[in-house]
């Protein structure tokens, strides 16, 4: 700190100065103990902003993971995406944003290994199962005196009872679950994957997948335009030809 | 228990069966990608709209229905399983039957195709088509046949423009989209549980995401419907086709076609998902395609519905549902035997000539 700016310097003759000139040491003393506990202040009420606006967030997002019910239900791509909305900044126009979007993309990646083993783990049971039936067929079979007879035949049963037992899985709830979230993370991975690949394409000066469906939706519409013009022009000619006609037929019967 | 099994006779069986696999193994090995042909009846492109095609059947046969029919396959297959080899050809049968016999190709939708909707298809393709057909005869109406989804697009282009429609035949064609509810049974309606266990919100998400509806999702959803069969046919099935080059060429066309699924256009796939398997709009009344409202008691033509008792993707209920929401007076139901393309891929002449006959009195 400059003298210019500071506390004046006390000089002797300086009425407000006393004998041994320690006051306004003091003062400028207790001047930069008060400016510094300003800072501190102001740090920690940046600290409790972070912590309440994105720690206790991001915290309580964290927690999460270390929740089997959370593993169970799979879907690591809401946690992730509310992740990046805690952690995000306000874009500054000259400066690079933070990029997260691989989180994103992991995310979905993740998911979708996620469901692959969960479909395992519901998918194992149902070998048992089939197992199960298989037995009880065959001892079905055994107690009415119709006994297999051959390995063939046994075959042909396992088939078809392990046909029958996936069959009404995959018409159950379970399996119409497990799909709708195979589908929904398939989609978001794709989506992802296209986010991560258009970045790219503008990175090289190429038509991201964007642009190019922007340009199909308006080669449609120019393309439906052209086919109403089309119809319009042969209902047009239609009604010239059969007006054309009428009239030959007019002269025709005018002449006779 | 299965101690009952003579374990001699087993040994007998295994060395059979392996025999067999040989025997199957020197099929394939003798099969090349290049000799499997499909769509081998002689036709000619009369038409070509962004991708989507008009063919004429170009097989010379006296003609005995005297005005032009056009088949409409769905556009979640090729047609080319209508045309599936020389005695498996659902559309040379329907020219021997006497049909003058034009083909509708959907093509293979592109991203650039992904905004068509039930509009375009209807009232951009399948009327340009029908305008050229009747321009080339001079005529003021023709015949439509549709399959499966094809067929619901016959039946509401009919009822948009019947005008233009002289005789409506469809085969193995859903109307009522919750059908399967009445009559639940495990081995039908599959596509109709698993696309109501979604929300509209997932359809939009997954267009979003894909633009179109990828055919392999198309193929998945069929395999999920006989999920081991659908394997086993790769070693019982092709073991058995393997003890004759015929029978494992037939297999092997069946695969081809299978393995050519096009993708749905986006669009039509958000109203063919939503708008009739979730909301069932169009047996409500309720089905709205370029702003008008596709009301089914203007089908007033003579109809022909053929629908399968033992159809495992579209419920006989779901096609039986036509009968008495079509306008027609003349309407006529035919139940047929076997599966949903087994009816179309059948030696049997018996499909082609009752749709013919048919149409010769109509």
């Amino acid at each position: 700190m400059s003298s210019a700016d500071g506390p004046k310097a006390g000089r002797p003759d300086d009425p407000g100065v006393t004998a041994f000139g320690t006051g306004p040491y003091l003062e400028q003393i207790a001047g930069s103990l008060n400016a510094m506990t300003g800072m501190w202040k102001a740090w920690l009420e940046a600290a409790e902003a972070l912590s309440t606006e994105r720690g206790k967030e991001v915290g309580k997002s964290l927690v999460q993971l270390f929740d089997p019910e959370f593993w169970r239900a799979g879907e690591l791509s809401p946690l992730l995406e509310e992740l990046k909305h805690t952690l995000s900044f306000p874009q500054l126009a000259d400066l690079p944003g933070l990029d997260m979007s691989t989180i994103g993309t992991s995310a979905a990646m993740v998911d979708l290994i996620g469901l692959v083993q969960q479909y395992m783990s519901i998918s194992v049971p149902l070998w048992m199962s089939a197992s199960q039936r298989f037995q009880a067929e065959v001892n079905a079979r055994a107690q009415r005196g119709e006994a297999l007879k051959s390995p063939g035949e046994a075959l042909d049963l396992w088939n078809s009872i392990l046909d029958r037992t996936l069959m009404e899985f995959n018409r159950s709830g379970d399996f119409a679950k497990m799909q709708q979230r195979l589908l929904r993370a398939s989609a978001q991975y794709r989506l992802e994957l296209r986010r991560a690949g258009e970045r790219g394409a503008r990175f090289f000066d190429m038509p991201t997948r964007t642009e190019m469906t922007d340009v199909y939706c308006r080669m449609h519409e120019l393309q439906r335009e052209i086919q109403k013009l089309r119809r319009e022009v042969r209902t047009l000619r239609r009604d010239a030809s059969a007006r054309r006609t009428l009239s030959k037929r007019k002269r025709v019967l005018g002449a006779a | 228990m299965i101690r009952s099994i003579d374990m001699s006779a087993g040994l007998t069986e295994l060395i059979d069966f392996g025999k067999r696999v040989a025997n199957a193994t020197t099929q394939v090995a003798r099969s090349r990608e290049r000799d499997v042909e499909i769509t081998q009846t002689p036709r000619q492109q009369i038409h070509r709209l962004a991708g989507r095609m008009l063919y004429r059947i170009t097989v010379d046969r006296p003609p005995r229905v005297r005005t032009p029919v056009l088949v409409t396959y769905a556009m979640v297959g090729h047609w080319g399983v209508l045309d599936l080899q020389e005695d498996r050809s659902f559309v040379k049968k329907l020219v021997e039957a006497g049909c003058d016999v034009y083909v509708l190709d959907w093509g293979h939708p592109t991203r650039a195709d992904q905004f068509d909707d039930f509009g375009d298809l209807l009232n951009t393709y399948m009327d340009t088509f029908v305008d050229v057909i009747c321009e080339r005869h001079n005529i003021p109406s023709i015949n439509l046949l549709g399959i499966c989804q094809g067929g619901l697009l016959s039946l509401c282009y009919a009822a948009l423009h019947p005008d233009k429609v002289k005789n409506l035949v469809t085969v193995v064609t859903p109307v009522d989209f919750h059908a399967d509810q009445q009559d639940e049974r495990i081995e039908t309606g599959f596509m109709n549980v698993w696309t109501r266990g979604l929300t509209a919100q997932d359809i939009d998400l997954l267009v979003q995401a894909m633009g179109n509806i990828p055919g392999e999702l198309g193929g998945t959803m069929f395999s999920l419907m006989t999920p081991f069969r659908t394997l086993a046919k790769y070693n019982m099935t092709l073991v058995e086709a393997g003890q004759d080059p015929d029978a494992m060429m037939n297999f092997f066309r069946m695969e081809k076609w299978l393995a050519d699924r096009p993708d749905h256009t986006g669009a039509a796939a958000q109203q063919w998902l939503k708008e009739l398997y979730q909301e069932n709009r169009l047996f409500r009344g309720e089905l709205v395609v370029d702003g008008r409202l596709v009301d089914l008691s203007e089908v007033d033509m003579p109809v022909l519905n053929i629908y399968s008792e033992t159809d495992t993707i579209i419920h006989p209920l779901a096609s039986k549902a036509m009968r008495g929401r079509v306008g027609a007076k003349d309407y006529t139901e035919l139940p047929v035997s076997g599966g949903h393309i087994g009816i179309l891929v059948a030696r049997s002449k018996k499909l082609g000539d009752s749709i013919g006959s048919w149409l010769a009195q109509h």
